[in-house]
Parts: structure tokens; C-alpha cells; sequence
């Protein structure tokens, strides 16, 4: 269908809003679909009751408790999750001793706090705060935490994860693959004990005893392996002139979600264009926020108020089919030298 | 649970550390 345009509006999506309006995206397919821009005459956030599940939710995931915190025979805790994604947080402060291989699905760990090694058949990984790291359904791993006080957000899904396609920016845009880190084998042959292996399907442990360390590959070839990047080397793109949709900063993509990464970046300076707050209600797609580090706020900032950068790190996990849930962890500070530099 | 299609779940650790009434924060401060 012709776009149609009735009423008042802004001949184009996101620039010269008309005076004393709030310009709305109502949009398929994340961002990619058929949209329509509402013009309303008051924000839509402006409720003043709000009653049902529809409502916006938030976590406090530093109150989760999950048993590996304390124990080295725990496991992390699921915090929510639909039939694509089960979404988990791990606090791990010790050594797991026993090997992990889950059949449920392929798993994106994000490493908000803590430092160590993660052993896997393909060779170890170091990992360190702003890791994505991503483990392909079935490979057998042991992640082994050198500080105490760690912080995983994992990420299970049903289908693996893929990166963007990066389309007419080329693929050196977002982050050049150059800065991928793949493990070497490093096998371990002379470990003279029994090693056991947990197998998770279907939410349940299955256990298999070797004789032997169980990650004995001497070499490797292929397609499919562990991998990590690091938030870091993401760097994004940024449009002084016009409002960039959340799609812009996709990191990961599977069937049923999408993994965005928002980095500090300056904000649009164009006399004419969107300032944030961007209203949209991403009708396809529910939003998980889960703040990382710095001070930006998306609801609470206005024109008024607004700074000409964020100055905040943050993933979202957009979701097909459906759901909205901001988490937010704020610390005021943090990114301050980053804003200097 | 927010969508009747493929709806996501507050699982029950998630609700044990949710802020019933984050929703109100949204709300202008008169």
C-alpha cells in the first residue's frame, strides 16, 4: 500500500515533528515491517493507572539468588523465558567441577562482572566484563571464575546464534570480524581422575563418568564453534540527522529473538530530528533491557534534559512475538571518562 | 506474561525480585 498521510503529520518518519506533538512508531517486524507514525497530542507513556500484565515489569537481578553462587555443584536461575528463549543469571564464584553440555539449546553467556577461563572441547576461552560469548547447542564446557563476585547473563535459545547482515554498511560496520577470538585446542591429556559430564534436555541432568578428561581434542576444523566478542570493539553506527531504529545495533540474531548492543554514542544533533525518547510499540517483538554499565535512562530523559551523548552501555534481547521487559542497573559514574575521552 | 501468541513468562525467581510498581515510576511528577 502507498503510504497514506492524513492529518497532521512529518513528511518524513522521525524529522520536524509537528509543534506540540509526540511522534509514535506502530511497526512489524522490528522495525523492518509496515509502520505507521502516530502524531499524538500527549506522550504515550502519560498513563496514569495501569492494570493487567501488560504492564511495563521490572528486575532487580542483583537480589536473585541462583545456587551456584555458593555452590560449586549449583546452577544458574531462570528468570523468564518463552518457547524461543529462556533467559538465566549466573553469579558462579568457584571452579564448576564437573563438565556442562546443554542439549536444550545453543547459549550466549554475557559476562557483566568477573574474570576467569572458560574450558571448552574446542580449546579455553579467558572472558572478562563486557564478553559475549556464545556456545553452540551440545559443546561440553567448564567455566572456571578467577574473582569472586561474577555476574553472567545467559541467554538459552532453540536455534543458534547468527550474526547480521550488515547490508549496504559492508561487513567491517558494527564490528569487524577481525576482532572475533576463537579458542585453540589445548587438550587435557594428563588429568588421571574421573570427570563427569551433566547433560541438560529438557530441563533435566543426565550424567556421564569418564575416566579421563573428557576434553581431549587435540585439533579442529569447521564452521561451528565457540566464540566471543567483546562489547568494547562494537562500535556503532550513529546518524547526526536522523533517529536510528533499536535494528541498527543488532549483535546476534536467532529464529525467534534479537540481540541489540547500545554503546556510548552521541545523540542526534540535527535541529529537526527525533531527540529520545523514541515511542514505538514493536508490535512483533517484546523488549528485555538489561543495563551494563553507565547512567542513560530511556524513559526518564527528555528534550529538555537531554545530554548530547549516552553515556551508557546496555543490551536488548528483542523477542519475537511479543514482550516488553526493561531491566536497569544504573551506576551514575562509571562511564564518566569514557564521555571524556 | 505480556503477548497471547508466543507469550514470555515472568518465571517464578523473576517475580520474587520484580518492583510491582515499576510501572507507576513512568508517571509524570507533578
Amino acid at each position: 500500500m502507498y503510504p497514506l498521510k492524513k492529518g497532521k503529520f512529518a513528511p518524513q518518519a522521525h524529522v520536524g515533528i509537528p509543534e506540540g506533538t509526540f511522534e509514535e512508531e506502530h511497526g512489524r517486524k522490528g522495525f523492518y515491517g509496515k509502520s505507521a507514525h502516530l502524531y499524538h497530542a500527549h506522550p504515550p507513556t502519560g498513563w496514569i493507572r495501569f492494570e493487567g500484565k501488560l504492564r511495563p515489569h521490572l528486575f532487580d537481578l542483583n537480589k536473585l539468588a541462583p545456587s551456584d553462587c555458593r555452590d560449586a555443584e549449583g546452577v544458574p536461575v531462570a528468570f523468564l523465558g518463552n518457547d524461543d528463549v529462556t533467559l538465566y543469571v549466573s553469579r558462579r564464584s568457584q571452579p564448576m567441577p564437573f563438565y556442562f553440555r546443554n542439549a536444550d539449546g545453543d547459549e550466549l553467556y554475557f559476562v557483566h562482572r568477573g574474570k576467569g577461563i572458560i574450558e571448552t572441547d574446542f580449546g579455553p576461552l579467558t572472558f572478562e566484563p563486557g564478553d559475549y560469548i556464545v556456545l553452540p547447542r551440545a559443546v561440553t564446557y567448564r567455566v572456571i571464575p578467577e574473582t569472586q563476585d561474577n555476574f553472567f547473563l545467559i541467554i538459552q535459545s532453540r536455534t543458534e546464534f547468527d550474526q547480521p547482515d550488515k547490508g549496504l554498511i559492508g561487513h567491517h560496520a558494527l564490528y569487524d570480524p577481525g576482532v572475533i577470538t576463537t579458542p585453540e585446542p589445548k587438550p587435557n591429556l594428563d588429568d588421571n581422575r574421573e570427570w563427569e559430564v551433566r547433560i541438560k534436555v529438557e530441563d533435566e541432568l543426565s550424567k556421564v563418568v569418564y575416566p579421563f578428561n573428557p576434553l581431549d581434542v587435540v585439533g579442529w576444523k569447521g564452521d561451528l564453534t565457540v566464540w566471543k566478542i567483546n562489547m568494547r570493539d562494537i562500535r556503532p553506527i550513529m546518524s547526526h540527522r536522523a533517529h536510528l531504529p533499536p535494528s541498527a545495533h543488532t549483535t546476534f540474531l536467532t529464529e525467534g529473538a534479537v540481540v541489540c548492543s547500545f554503546l556510548p554514542r552521541p545523540l542526534e544533533q540535527d535541529a529537526e530530528a527525533l531527540r529520545v525518547p523514541f515511542f514505538h510499540r514493536n508490535t512483533d517483538y517484546d523488549e528485555f533491557l538489561f543495563y551494563h554499565d553507565g547512567d542513560f535512562s530511556v524513559r526518564t530523559i527528555s528534550s529538555r534534559d537531554m545530554r548530547r551523548c549516552i553515556r551508557a552501555a546496555f543490551i536488548t534481547v528483542r523477542i519475537r512475538r511479543r514482550w516488553r521487559i526493561s531491566i536497569i542497573r544504573r551506576r551514575p559514574t562509571s562511564m564518566r571518562s569514557c564521555w571524556t575521552d | 506474561m505480556l503477548d497471547g501468541l508466543n507469550p514470555i513468562h515472568v518465571l517464578p525467581a523473576g517475580e520474587q525480585v520484580e518492583w510491582q510498581e515499576y510501572w507507576a515510576s513512568w508517571m509524570d511528577k507533578k
